[in-house]
């Protein structure tokens, strides 16, 4: 039975592409555009893994991945983060001040605060952040390295 | 010390006037006394030796010895001075003996001393007097008291030897005795004279005693007392008086006393409250400076000197106008208190003494005295030089910020764009390789999508950086507004959005650039679309927006309104939205759209305001001037003839 992979975007084409790519390389694609849709699907298909988007209206990725990680039946699905912000993980914290002031600035700091606080409650991390814009096929050989085919 | 004497003065002479009116009456009225009664009593003698020469001649006139009476008269006359003259007149009026020489003489009835008897009514029938007596004054001034004594027709008359009277007749001659009144009258001068000089005496003794009681009794105290206040008016309040006595003078000045220990006390207590709010005011950091109606320094504290470096003795009596850097500033400032009698907040420009120009806020106020009169201004100035400065330093930061700001939104658009593009190259791709059409469409629609907001946001990009031409021409903007909403309606019936439009009547046409202002009509009513759709209602409540179209109260302006009731805005969020790049949607917003928009309105000199809150819906606010933009217009020109 195909491994199930759960994509939470608020942009439906993003949803549509990633879907295919997937369906391709023989995994079972499930589309959310928002977070709150995201933990229904969550709930409703017990995905293998969540290609989840950092920033998307109602409720932002971290939030559904912090809830998802807090909770017991979901806390071991990994999770590959998409994000727009050239925010890896690394560089967030490489990076302690911005240069800049600027709009995204608040962003980084919801993103850096967000990573503190998971390092203080000893959550586990997402698996991996991929950064926009992605090749597809980038994405599925990470999905494959994480869960396999 | 006329001066201090007044009160005592006039007491005096008062009393002074009432003295002698009492002493010379009371001298004249017992004077009179007097003189009358050494009159009578002189007049009471010459009747008796009047009466008494009669009874003397009774036996000569018996035996009618003439001789014999006028030898007597003469012996009497002559012995003494007493008598001025004796006359014997017989009953026919014939003198029959005098000391003048007018014995034989006929006096009529007129003559002197036969004129009061016989204008009696009883002369014939006899007299019910027994003498009559007056006082003549003669021509040399000499006073005689003069005394008539009628001779009755007695029994023993009518039976002497020498001859008969008849019965009938009653009175049957007369003896004139005039005495001199020599004496009395030098006794009433000498009199006359004594009673002037005590008079004198007593108004002189009398005068001078109540001139030195009334010096004593009430000069001295009012004097002290004067001197006192005197000395109180000269802000002596420590000084007391010292009371001896019991009088109504030292229940005075006990009064006094307390009121000048209360004065003193209000003073110091007045003293120490000025001393305190001068201490405020001299040891504010602010400028405080005061100026007198006719605009010359009165006062200059502390933090002034500090400010702008003169030492207040070299400006207090200079004009104010010294200290502006632009007197005009002041011109204006003087001209705003004359309507308010306060001016809040007004920024001017000072000058230090060392030419440097210091930027402040200045609070004028009019003081006024307790009339209402004007008595000069107050003026405190906060020194916000270095404010500014940072302030300039902050919008020149604020300045990279936005150019960094531009580059990474800039960047994160390109990258969700990119990421379509990149997606649909790849549906693309399976789809040519499966020969799966759909697919390929799927992709090729994407990377179409891609493609075309790389345009806009290039096209926005290029808008926001290039120099517009605006077109103005009369356009009806309700007819603008109109078709614009009719464009949006159906997608917001598809999005489950009620869009309603409210047109007012009577808009006139507006001055402007119809694409221009479609375009942010447009923005506005797709943001506001955004918001609806970010927004996740409750029960009950359905996703609204309204758009309206009027005209101002005075019909100048144009008013477009925009009001959802969506997701609304953070006040970080309200602060930023007309920054360029700023976007609160990363897949679609390219973060120009706002601040195109408010590019637009300003052009056409025109106005865009927002009010919202999280979550609770936001309102857009578009005025335009329906004449155009008078002021910019030279602008615009002015860029073209430059572009030429």
């Amino acid at each position: 039975m195909a491994k199930k992979v759960l994509i939470v975007d608020d942009d439906a084409n993003t949803v549509k592409f990633l879907s295919v790519a997937l369906t391709e390389n023989g995994y079972e694609a499930i589309g959310a555009f928002n977070g709150q849709e995201g933990l229904q699907k969550v709930e409703q298909e017990a995905p293998h893994l969540i290609l989840l988007d950092v920033m998307m209206p109602k409720k932002s990725g971290f939030v559904l991945f912090k809830e998802l990680r807090r909770d017991n039946r979901y806390k071991d699905i990994p999770v590959i983060m998409l994000t727009g912000v050239s925010a890896s993980l690394h560089e967030l914290e490489e990076k302690k001040k911005d240069t800049f002031e600027s709009p995204y600035a608040s962003m980084r700091d919801a993103l850096r605060k967000t990573i503190a606080e998971m390092r203080e409650e000893g959550d586990v991390r997402p698996q991996l952040f991929i950064e926009k814009p992605f090749d597809p096929e980038d994405v599925v050989k990470k999905v494959q390295e994480l869960i396999g085919d | 010390m006329a001066e201090r004497s007044r009160i005592a003065w006039k007491l005096n002479i008062v009393f002074a006037t009432i003295i002698v009116v009492v002493v010379v009456v009371s001298g004249y009225l017992n004077n009179m006394a007097d003189n009358h009664y050494a009159l009578e009593s002189a007049r009471e003698v010459s009747k008796f030796n009047s009466q008494t020469i009669l009874t003397s001649l009774r036996d000569r006139m018996m035996t009618r010895d003439n001789a014999s009476i006028r030898e007597r008269i003469r012996n009497l006359t002559k012995e003494s001075s007493f008598y001025t003259d004796i006359q014997l007149v017989a009953h026919r009026g014939e003198v029959v003996a005098s000391r003048r020489g007018t014995v034989g003489d006929m006096l009529t009835q007129k003559a002197r001393p036969c004129r009061v008897c016989h204008s009696l009514p009883d002369v014939e029938t006899g007299l019910s007097i027994s003498s009559h007596d007056e006082v003549i004054v003669l021509r040399n001034g000499e006073r005689i008291v003069s005394v008539m004594t009628p001779i009755f027709n007695e029994p023993s008359c009518q039976t002497a030897a020498c001859h008969v009277h008849e019965e009938s007749t009653a009175v049957l001659g007369l003896l004139q005795v005039d005495s001199s009144l020599v004496k009395v009258d030098a006794l009433i001068s000498s009199r006359n004279l004594h009673t002037i000089l005590a008079v004198l005496l007593a108004v002189g003794l009398s005068t001078v005693a109540m001139f030195f009681l009334t010096s004593r009794l009430l000069g001295r105290p009012i004097q002290t007392l004067t001197n006192g206040v005197r000395k109180i008016a000269g802000n002596d309040f420590g000084f007391r008086f010292k009371i001896k006595l019991n009088d109504e003078f030292a229940s005075l000045a006990t009064s006094f006393n307390h009121m000048s220990s209360r004065i003193s006390t209000a003073l110091s207590e007045l003293r120490n409250t000025k001393d305190y709010l001068e201490g405020i005011i001299e040891n504010s950091a602010d400028i405080i400076i005061t100026v007198n109606p006719d605009g010359f320094i009165e006062t200059f504290n502390s933090g002034a000197e500090k400010s702008l470096g003169y030492q207040r003795e070299e400006v207090i009596g200079q004009r104010i106008e010294m200290l502006f850097a632009d007197p005009l500033e002041r011109e204006v400032a003087i001209r705003q208190l004359q309507h308010t009698d306060n001016v809040v907040n007004y920024e001017a420009h000072f000058l230090t003494k060392d030419g440097e120009v210091r930027h402040v806020i200045l609070t004028l106020s009019r003081l006024r005295d307790p009339d209402g009169q004007p008595i000069g201004t107050f003026g405190i100035s906060k020194d916000i030089t270095e404010e500014k400065r940072l302030q300039e330093q902050l919008i020149v930061s604020e300045r990279f910020a936005a150019i960094g700001q531009a580059f990474t939104g800039i960047q994160h658009g390109m990258k969700n764009m990119l990421n379509a593009l990149k997606g649909g190259a790849y549906m693309v791709k399976i789809g040519l390789a499966k020969n799966d059409l759909e697919m390929l469409q799927d992709g090729w629609a994407i990377v179409q999508e891609g493609i075309s907001s790389l345009t806009e946001m290039s096209s926005h990009l290029l808008n926001y950086v290039k120099e517009w031409r605006p077109e103005f021409k009369q356009v009806d903007v309700s007819n603008l507004v109109g078709g614009v909403t009719k464009i949006f309606k159906q997608m917001a019936i598809d999005k489950g959005v009620d869009l309603q439009t409210r047109i007012s009547d009577g808009v006139k046409p507006v001055l402007c650039d119809d694409k221009l202002i479609t375009s942010a009509v447009i923005d506005l009513l797709s943001n506001a679309l955004d918001a609806c759709l970010e927004k996740e209602y409750d029960k009950g409540e359905t996703p609204v927006i309204e758009v309206r179209v009027d005209t101002s109260t005075r019909g100048e302006f144009l008013l477009i309104e925009v009001q959802d009731n969506g997701c609304g805005m953070s006040e970080a969020i309200k602060a930023n939205i007309f920054t360029p790049f700023f976007s609160t949607k990363n897949k679609r917003g390219t973060g120009l759209g706002l601040a195109l928009t408010s590019r637009v309105i300003s052009v056409h000199g025109g106005a865009i305001r927002v009010e919202s809150a999280s979550n609770q819906g936001s309102k857009f606010f578009i005025s335009l001037p329906v004449s155009g933009p008078n002021q910019d217009k030279e602008d615009i020109d002015g860029e073209k003839s430059a572009d030429r």
